[in-house]
């Protein structure tokens, strides 16, 4: 009896029919909707923003901890002092972040919205604020490179100005002798 | 025998390319294109108010583009490298309205893909140029012929799609005038 019993047990058990375990089904089946809601949710907007931003920060903290900037003097001989490092890389901190916006909005497919208009918006700021950074840093050469033709006739004022001088010392010479 | 996207085409091609050889002014000046422009979308099969706007939008910007290209011509450069920035940018708030338009027109067309497609890339592209153009001033002068160059990639890629969409279209009015596929109307 205990031999057929337990081979009436075993063959129980591996019914692949057998009733599920309710409260384990449960839990698992809520396990798993939870994780399918996180998973479709991982990837929002607000995320994706607010990961550069808090690099930026942690970035920000450590350089101001560590009380010097990184060094890229190898890499970029042209940065000299820090300051000039650390406006450099915010520069390229606030590009990057910009082309990954515009083309993570337009890899996304919208075709209108608040995302596409503030890409718009956004590059538009970032001109005009260059212009404004450009006039406030009054920078000794001029932005728009002289034509060949101005360039030409100052040359040739120049020439002109030399040349007069010598005539006026040759003259004042042989007025002396 | 009607062909708009030859017209839209050339407009493109009349935007992007400036050539001006030997201090001649240039030869495919930027009006001239936004008037191929203007008479592309006036082809174009559709009776959205989106072409009315965008056919406007093509006459104002021929008519800005014109001062910019005199203010070039003449030699004034009273705005310089700022004139043809913001006509860039204006360009690319056009190009934006135009797909908006070929978007319209092909919903539910075998087209649809294709024109979607180039349009995520083209706007895309022309923003991330304009961008890196626009941080170019602030640079150093010894670096800003790279940076510029490095802005005009994404543009010239951009073009190369336009192109390509230019070509799918063109095959398909040849069909249409062959009547091998139902017409976009």
């Amino acid at each position: 009896m205990d031999e057929r019993d337990y081979e009436l047990f075993d063959a129980l058990k591996k019914r692949p029919d057998k009733d599920p375990d309710v409260d384990f089904s449960n839990q698992l089946r809520r396990e798993l909707q939870k994780s399918h809601i996180k998973k479709t949710k991982r990837f929002t907007v607000a995320t994706i923003l607010t990961v550069p931003v808090t690099l930026a920060v942690l970035l920000f903290v450590f350089m101001i901890g560590g009380g010097q900037s990184f060094e890229l003097k190898n890499a970029a001989q042209l940065t000299i002092n820090q300051e000039k490092n650390f406006t450099h890389l915010v520069v390229i901190f606030l590009l990057l972040a910009l082309l990954l916006f515009i083309l993570f909005v337009y890899y996304k497919g919208l075709t209108r919205g608040k995302l596409v208009y503030m890409t718009f918006a956004l590059s538009f700021l970032t001109f005009v604020g260059n212009l404004v950074y450009a006039e406030k840093q009054n920078i000794d050469e001029p932005i728009v490179q002289p034509s060949y033709s101005e360039s030409y006739d100052s040359k040739q004022d120049h020439i002109d100005e030399i040349q007069q001088d010598n005539y006026l010392m040759k003259t004042t010479e042989g007025g002396i002798k | 025998m009607k062909k708009p996207y030859e017209h839209l085409f050339n407009g493109v091609c009349c935007v992007f390319i400036d050539l001006s050889f030997f201090g001649l002014p240039d030869i495919y000046p930027d009006f001239i294109g936004y008037l191929f422009f203007a008479y592309g979308i006036h082809l174009l099969p559709s009776f959205h108010n989106l072409k009315r706007w965008s056919k406007n939008f093509a006459i104002i910007l021929a008519v800005l583009s014109f001062f910019v290209e005199l203010d070039q011509w003449l030699g004034y450069k009273m705005l310089g490298e700022i004139g043809v920035q913001f006509m860039q940018f204006l360009f690319i708030v056009f190009m934006y309205v135009v797909f908006q338009l070929l978007l319209h027109i092909h919903k539910n067309k075998p087209l649809e893909a294709k024109t979607f497609k180039t349009y995520q890339k083209f706007i895309a592209f022309m923003l991330c140029g304009f961008v890196i153009q626009s941080f170019s001033i602030n640079i150093d002068a010894s670096m800003r012929e790279n940076v510029h160059f490095i802005g005009y990639v994404p543009q010239l890629l951009a073009y190369f799609f336009f192109l390509f969409y230019f070509r799918a279209c063109h095959k398909y009015y040849k069909e249409i005038n062959e009547n091998k596929v139902p017409s976009l109307k």
